[in-house]
């Protein structure tokens, strides 16, 4: 195994952990990624997977990952909060980060996989509602097209989503613009999710002269 | 699932097969060193055949896509009235995703029949299927992002259908070259219907009844 992909990334307020080390694990997930778990409808709605109705699929699923991670292929990676609170707060507050508030609390997976014959990287995302508008969905993004174009040398990296789905439209629109990328439309009957039903999409893209030119990103990013 | 035969006001279609097109004649027009053959195929996603057997293989696999419902490839040939009348003009097809319920139009014509609306006829008969008989939602198709020829045949034809433009793929697929960015056009049944394109189209079974 190569290590095009790193098994862990740092960024100012997140920890990225590769989903094909011992830090994934498929019971943990899966409290998260079941049928009946908290916010777990809204949180999928538009996306292609549906909650986990046993902890065998979500095993399947980080075998599946880590085998194109193996591959090189592409990776998914454990979103953890470096702190619980930001900084300052805390600094007012006069005391460490303690249990409870947050510290290593696990807020959602991430993946960047590769077409290397297109050159082109994708992205995608899973967020836990607590951890909604905080800009952690930009701030992650920094992350892997930093990884994208600095680390792998990909020409353009693309990311989608539903019309419907105006939480990622602002997210995206605002990461893209920050990096100099562009939308590039709705497009029609694009993809089947699981459950069968067809979707428009609506497409967006950052290539890499685009990346270096803009220099948007707002955090500090360290592969380890 | 699909029409043996279809016929439009100027050109006969018939199923990309070695029961319908002659092995050595396909591999006349397209064999590496034809004197047209990269201009031809620089914006299409296959390469000269080196060898006949390549285009055994072609046809071959036209037969593979209709078994397996996945496509409905065309030769296309000018009717008698026509030019060039019988010749194999090129190719023209629908490739099926039933799980996004739309079909993706491709075609290619060799140069002499460049310039003559072939490209625009066939597309009409071909969303026809898609739509009136097949119940698609959707039909698709993309061009290279540089080929200004297929932008023109394209947009006039999406616009008689009703259609529109969709925006452009960048690093969409890699051919021998690189990565290529394309433009992806749609049109959706509905649309298809309000537009109510006007053109002649005739499905015909292999005995050449009717079909459907």
């Amino acid at each position: 195994m190569s290590d095009l992909f790193p098994e862990t990334v740092l960024t100012d307020r997140l920890w990225l952990v590769g989903a094909d080390t011992a830090d994934a694990d498929a019971l943990d997930l899966y409290e998260h990624w079941r049928e009946g778990a908290p916010d777990i409808e809204e949180t999928t709605e538009y996306l292609t997977w549906s909650p986990y109705d046993h902890p065998h699929g979500v095993a399947e699923t980080l075998a599946d990952v880590a085998e194109r991670t193996e591959n090189d292929e592409g990776a998914m990676y454990l979103l953890r909060l470096r702190e619980g609170k930001p900084r300052e707060e805390r600094r007012s507050a006069g005391s460490q980060a303690e249990p409870g508030d947050g510290a290593g609390e696990f807020a959602g997976t991430a993946g960047l996989f590769a077409d290397w014959d297109s050159r082109v990287g994708g992205l995608g995302m899973w967020l836990r509602k607590p951890f909604w508008g905080r800009g952690y969905s930009g701030e992650r993004a920094d992350a892997l097209l930093r990884l994208a174009f600095d680390r792998l040398d990909l020409d353009l990296v693309r990311v989608s989503h539903l019309p419907e789905n105006e939480n990622s439209e602002r997210a995206i629109t605002k990461y893209v613009e920050r990096h100099g990328g562009r939308r590039a439309g709705r497009f029609r009957n694009r993809v089947s999710f699981d459950d069968g039903i067809v979707h428009d999409t609506i497409e967006y893209s950052v290539s890499q002269p685009e990346w270096r030119e803009a220099d948007g990103a707002n955090t500090a990013v360290e592969f380890r | 699932m699909f029409p043996a035969i279809i016929e439009t006001e100027r050109l006969r279609l018939e199923p990309r097969t070695p029961e319908y097109v002659d092995v050595f004649e396909l591999y006349d027009h397209c064999r590496a060193g034809h004197p047209h053959i990269d201009e031809i195929t620089e914006y299409l996603p296959w390469e000269p055949h080196p060898h006949p057997k390549a285009t055994v293989e072609f046809l071959e696999g036209g037969v593979e896509l209709r078994e397996e419902h996945e496509g409905a490839d065309y030769v296309i040939r000018p009717k008698k009235s026509e030019d060039g009348a019988g010749e194999i003009a090129g190719f023209g097809g629908l490739t099926l995703d039933w799980d996004t319920d739309s079909a993706e139009l491709g075609t290619w014509l060799r140069k002499p029949f460049w310039g003559r609306g072939y490209s625009g006829e066939r597309a009409l008969a071909l969303a026809e299927l898609a739509f009136e008989h097949l119940d698609l939602e959707v039909v698709t198709v993309t061009h290279d992002a540089d080929n200004e020829q297929s932008e023109r045949a394209i947009e006039k034809y999406i616009d008689r259908m009703g259609g529109r433009r969709e925006g452009t793929l960048r690093n969409f697929h890699s051919d021998g070259d690189g990565p290529v960015d394309v433009v992806r056009y749609s049109v959706t049944q509905s649309e298809y219907h309000d537009a109510d394109p006007d053109h002649e189209v005739t499905f015909l079974d292999h005995e050449g009844e009717l079909w459907a």
